[in-house]
């Protein structure tokens, strides 16, 4: 076991140093000597070797870009490199660094490798994005005397440089004998586009192979668009209308989408005309894109189509209409919230939130009061915290006044959701509702509302209710409302102050163990001192709040609090209560050394009786990255009750040191 | 059928005579669900590790989703796939692929699951379009700027709803920061600092043996050939040619989460500035450790950096009144001041749960609306990682101009925006 501990230390401290010794490529300038002795080394390169001439290769490319001539020299070096008899592996490295630095310069080189098919893929990828038009005029020379699979890999790459130039070969090459090398031609010129190339491909629209059809139809509809772009329309529309009538879905589909790209009114004709048809892909996908027409009278002929149509294009036309931010759709879409169709009432209750103001808050209360399906209220829920505009906020409060129990609490949970501070007078006027669900909604959403100005009256209200424990959680919920405000104060020595002066002139034994609650959930200084001295008070009930309140303290200050509850109670449940509380501030971070940390572990396990408090404090332990830790967990390696979690704990450090070394 | 079977050819004409699905028209199976057919969404995955187990398992628990197929180049991942649809279906209806053209020619999938290595997303989620199949891909959703570009230009082009897997956006903890960060609840957010881990050192590796029932030229797809070798296979994001480090890898949840926070989905930042650390001695090629500032024309700035361990990685929006943080590894969130916290609504559900982010995908896929993860948006939050990543490997600052989507006056760097694509694979 010992052995395995050493190793994983020696590991970790090995690891470290090999971090700090990684040799960084970019140490100095290269010079011409250096390229050539890198390029020669590279010769032999093959992939089991070391990868250092590599990384320097690359980072000698990275030095080309400001010097020119430096640069020039390397792609020439490269160039020779390509015609030695250096490995395969080498040469890949090569052209993928040509690919990035190539000019005319590497062209003849690589225009070689293109004859040959074991080369010919390395001299492609080099020349792909090569700018040079010697780069091109080599690619299509090529093609005259290489076999059809290199022919292919040429002809894909002249597609990607979409030079005009090579248009005429291609055009041949559509009707090469090997389908491969002809749908690859075909593909190119559908790239390339153009009045030509399309000419070129205008036979195979109707032609049996499917294959050819399929990649001259796509060209034709790319063509289509180029025209569009040019602001040739009729052209354009022309060849959209055409494809409109295609028994291919997918063609329809892009041809009405090609034509809704076009402003005009034909365009809102054509949606029309695929709404009043029977194709639900091509209805579907009008409606969708309708936000993004450009017609004069758009929104009001959409709107006029609204009542027209099933179930579900309804919907997804209300969710158009809210997406095209045109307020004049509001009737109709409010007006579409008591359609009998369910679908239809979610696409107007979620549209209102888009496209809704004030005026559409008492149509969303509706929602919520009525007795709809749970969905249907969420989605007014939503809506209601979403909408958008002045005034949103006091008809939401005007609503509340009129609606029941249940729908005021949805109603506070949405001012809160909005964070609605101005809602702050009437959320505290809630307090006293005779109804526990509507009060502690109202202290919940004033915890995220109330500001420090509010935190007096907040404590009164409290105070209202402190005195009854009723069951109801209404004063649980003040109590996390009065800490969540208190926090906001920005002096930390001030946030117990108000309840400070109340708790020094409170008798009443119950509302004294809230008020020790809020100093614990407050958790500052002044707080502390006041628990601190009620540990030695009369009421045995005020004692236990105030061990349960130090032992769950936001940081180390109680530890000494807890250590004397440790040492000094009869009581075992409070005994207990203090040290898993010591061993849990242990646990929290804070800038104690790390020496001082370990002893106070000592003193806990000193403490310790029962194997499940000795458990507590070896996981505590096991957080703490440094060797001595270790020394204290290695007795209870041998203690059956807990080695487990010894081992746990050892492992957890060892891990810890190894990670802290890393960094 | 194998790769060499079924190429490019084969796909098309299959994909050509496959019909879009109406609505959902495509699923009539309906076997021992309550859910009615016309409200089905038959899924079919491609590539099936680590991270389709666990997204797959979020979409099956939505009632409407039957998972008819699943692929994968591995023989062991795919069976396992098939296994574990079956037990969950009560049937053996699921069908196990090791070519995905072969699942795009089927007619009676909806929708596929892309999570792939890096290097197939951008290419199987053009491919399942032009099949008319609707996408949930992994992240990052491309290898390169174009690649990303051809997505979100495809998907529009075809009307094609596609969800990137930057499921953030749909977690609660990151959409509480971003509600914080937009409505100046931390003043005039001027900067975002996003961080992931340091990569570590990787010994060099010789080739081995492919392993049984491993189509490794599947695998490779349309990255540069390499023999097999196991290091580069198994840490395929440690290399250039088939992935980009953390910086992308984690980077591009970052990269979309600040840019929806920024409000700059349709844009990005125009000067990238920073440096990486490449070690001598590494056979992996991405940077160990990297920081790039990058920044808006606005000024507002986003700083990626790669430093520190895995479970230390956050983002942060700074303001003129203070700062929101989201930790990654513990779904924590902090802020100065630390009051903004008390408006945040309560929830477990850390980026670990895709559920919201899968069914916002379904609910799309029946409305044909735009997801909130879009192609277009994921492919300017992807865009942002590479040119860091890009900067980096050359070593110095980059002007990007987010209109044109080229570097301005760089033609280095504006060749780094492509790369070639090994046959029959392409955009």
């Amino acid at each position: 076991m010992n052995d395995i501990k050493t190793y994983r230390v020696l590991a970790a401290v090995a690891l470290l140093i090999f971090c700090s010794l990684v040799p960084d490529t970019e140490a100095a300038a290269f010079t011409k000597q250096d390229v050539d002795e890198q390029l020669e080394e590279l010769k032999d390169y093959e992939y089991e070797a070391a990868p250092n001439v590599l990384r320097t290769i690359e980072a000698i490319v990275r030095q080309c870009q400001s010097q020119g001539k430096f640069s020039e020299y390397v792609e020439q070096e490269m160039a020779r490199f390509l015609k030695s008899d250096a490995t395969a592996e080498g040469k890949w490295f090569v052209c993928k660094q040509l690919w990035i630095i190539g000019t005319e310069v590497s062209v003849p080189s690589l225009a070689e490798m293109l004859a040959d098919e074991k080369t010919a893929e390395m001299a492609c990828f080099a020349l792909r994005s090569n700018q040079s038009t010697a780069a091109g005029e080599a690619l299509r020379q090529a093609l005259q005397d290489v076999g059809d699979n290199t022919k292919v890999r040429i002809i894909n790459i002249l597609g990607d440089r979409r030079e005009r130039e090579s248009i005429p070969i291609l055009s041949k090459l559509v009707s090469n004998n090997n389908a491969d090398v002809a749908e690859s031609a075909a593909a190119a010129l559908g790239k390339i586009g153009g009045e030509s190339a399309i000419k070129a491909l205008e036979r195979f629209r109707s032609s049996t192979d499917a294959g050819m059809k399929a990649v001259a139809t796509e060209a034709y509809l790319q063509h289509a668009k180029f025209l569009a772009l040019q602001g040739r329309k009729t052209k354009a529309l022309s060849i959209y209308n055409e494809m409109l009538k295609s028994d291919d879905a997918l063609f329809r589909r892009s041809a009405l989408l090609g034509i809704m790209n076009i402003e005009g009114p034909e365009a809102l004709a054509c949606v029309k005309s695929v709404l009043h048809g029977d194709d639900e892909m091509l209805k579907n996908t009008a409606i969708a894109n309708s936000p993004r027409l450009k017609a004069e009278n758009v929104v009001s002929e959409l709107v006029a189509e609204l009542p027209r149509l099933e179930g579900r294009q309804q919907s997804l036309l209300i969710y158009a209409l809210a997406e095209t931010g045109d307020v004049s759709v509001r009737p109709a879409i409010t007006e579409m919230t008591q359609s009998p169709r369910s679908e239809v009432r979610q696409a107007a209750l979620e549209a209102l939130g888009i496209i809704g103001d004030k005026s559409s808050v008492k149509t969303l209360c509706k929602a919520i009061a009525d007795d709809r399906s749970a969905r249907e209220k969420n989605i007014a829920l939503a809506s209601l915290r979403r909408i958008s505009g002045a005034g949103v906020e006091s008809a939401i409060l005007d609503a509340m006044q009129t609606t029941k129990a249940q729908t005021r609490v949805e109603l506070i949970r949405v001012l809160s959701d909005r964070r609605a501070s101005g809602s702050v007078p009437a959320l505290l006027d809630e307090t006293s509702s005779r109804d526990s669900d509507v009060c502690k909604a109202a202290f919940r959403a004033l915890g995220k509302l109330a500001g420090e100005k509010e935190l007096p009256i907040l404590i009164e209200r409290y105070l209202n209710l402190a005195d009854s424990d009723d069951g109801t959680g209404c004063r649980s919920e003040a109590e996390r409302a009065i800490i969540a405000v208190a926090k906001r104060i920005g002096n930390e020595n001030q946030r117990a102050d108000e309840i400070l002066g109340v708790f020094e002139n409170e008798q009443r034994s119950g509302v004294k163990c809230s008020l020790l609650r809020i100093l614990g959930g407050i958790g500052n200084d002044k707080g502390l001192k006041v628990i601190q001295q009620t540990l030695s008070d009369k009421d045995e009930q005020v004692r236990d709040t105030a061990i349960r309140e130090l032992a769950a303290w936001p940081n180390t200050q109680a530890v000494d609090s807890l250590l004397d509850v440790m040492a000094e109670s009869a009581n075992d449940t409070h005994r207990i209560l203090a040290f898993r509380g010591y061993v849990r501030l242990l646990r929290l971070g804070c800038e104690r050394p790390t020496e001082e940390t370990l002893a106070m572990y000592e003193k806990a396990l000193g403490f310790a009786k029962r194997p499940e408090e000795k458990k507590l404090v070896l996981s505590g332990l096991g957080d703490i990255a440094a060797p001595q830790a270790l020394q204290i967990i290695e007795p209870y390696l041998n203690d059956e009750a807990v080695a487990s979690e010894a081992a746990i704990a050892r492992d957890k450090i060892l891990s810890r040191i190894e990670q802290a070394n890393k960094r | 059928m194998n790769n060499e079977e079924m190429g490019r050819r084969d796909f098309l004409k299959a994909a050509a005579v496959c019909a879009v699905p109406t609505v959902i028209g495509a699923s009539a199976l309906c076997r021992g669900s309550s859910v009615a057919p016309s409200e089905r969404i038959t899924l079919a995955t491609i590539g099936n590790g680590s991270r389709c187990k666990v997204v797959l398992d979020h979409f099956m628990t939505f009632k409407e989703v039957q998972c008819l197929a699943v692929c994968d180049a591995r023989q062991d991942r795919r069976e396992d796939a098939k296994a574990r649809v079956d037990a969950h279906h009560g049937n053996s209806d699921c069908t196990a692929y090791h070519d995905f053209r072969d699942v795009l020619a089927r007619n009676d999938i909806d929708a596929v699951l892309i999570a792939t290595g890096d290097r197939m997303h951008a290419v199987s989620s053009i491919m399942a379009a032009r099949a008319g199949k609707d996408i949930y891909s992994e992240k990052p959703m491309s290898l390169t700027i174009e690649e990303s570009r051809a997505v979100a230009d495809t998907m529009k082009k075809l009307a094609t709803v596609y969800q990137c897997g930057h499921q953030r956006r749909s977690v609660d903890s990151y959409q509480f920061q971003v509600e914080v960060a937009q409505r100046g609840m931390i003043g005039k957010v001027h900067t975002v600092i996003a961080q992931v881990w340091e990569s570590g050192m990787v010994r060099p590796q010789g080739p081995e043996p492919i392993p049984d029932g491993f189509d490794y030229d599947m695998w490779l797809g349309p990255t540069p050939y390499h023999p097999f070798i196991p290091r580069r296979v198994y840490g395929w994001n440690d290399f250039w040619d088939t992935g980009g480090g953390a910086m992308i890898g984690m980077g591009c949840h970052y990269t979309d989460i600040a840019q929806w926070g920024l409000d700059k989905d349709d844009t990005g930042p125009v000067d990238y500035e920073g440096t990486g650390v490449f070690a001598e001695n590494n056979f992996a090629d991405v940077p160990i450790s990297g920081k790039v500032t990058c920044t808006y024309a606005d000024g507002l700035k986003l700083i990626l950096q790669s430093k520190g361990l895995f479970e230390e990685r956050f983002i942060r929006f700074v303001g003129t009144k203070g700062w929101i943080q989201v930790d990654d590894e513990t779904n924590v969130v902090t802020a100065e001041p630390e009051s903004i916290l008390r408006y945040r609504g309560i929830s477990s559900r850390s980026w670990a749960h895709t559920g919201e982010h899968i069914r916002n995908f379904l609910d799309c896929i029946k409305s044909r609306r735009e997801t909130v993860c879009s192609a277009e948006k994921s492919h300017r939050a992807t865009t942002v990682g590479h040119i860091a990543n890009i900067c980096l490997r050359l070593g110095r600052s980059l002007k990007w101009d987010p209109q044109s989507e080229r570097f301005v006056n760089d033609s280095q760097a504006n060749a780094m925006i492509s790369r070639a694509m090994r046959p029959p694979w392409q955009l």
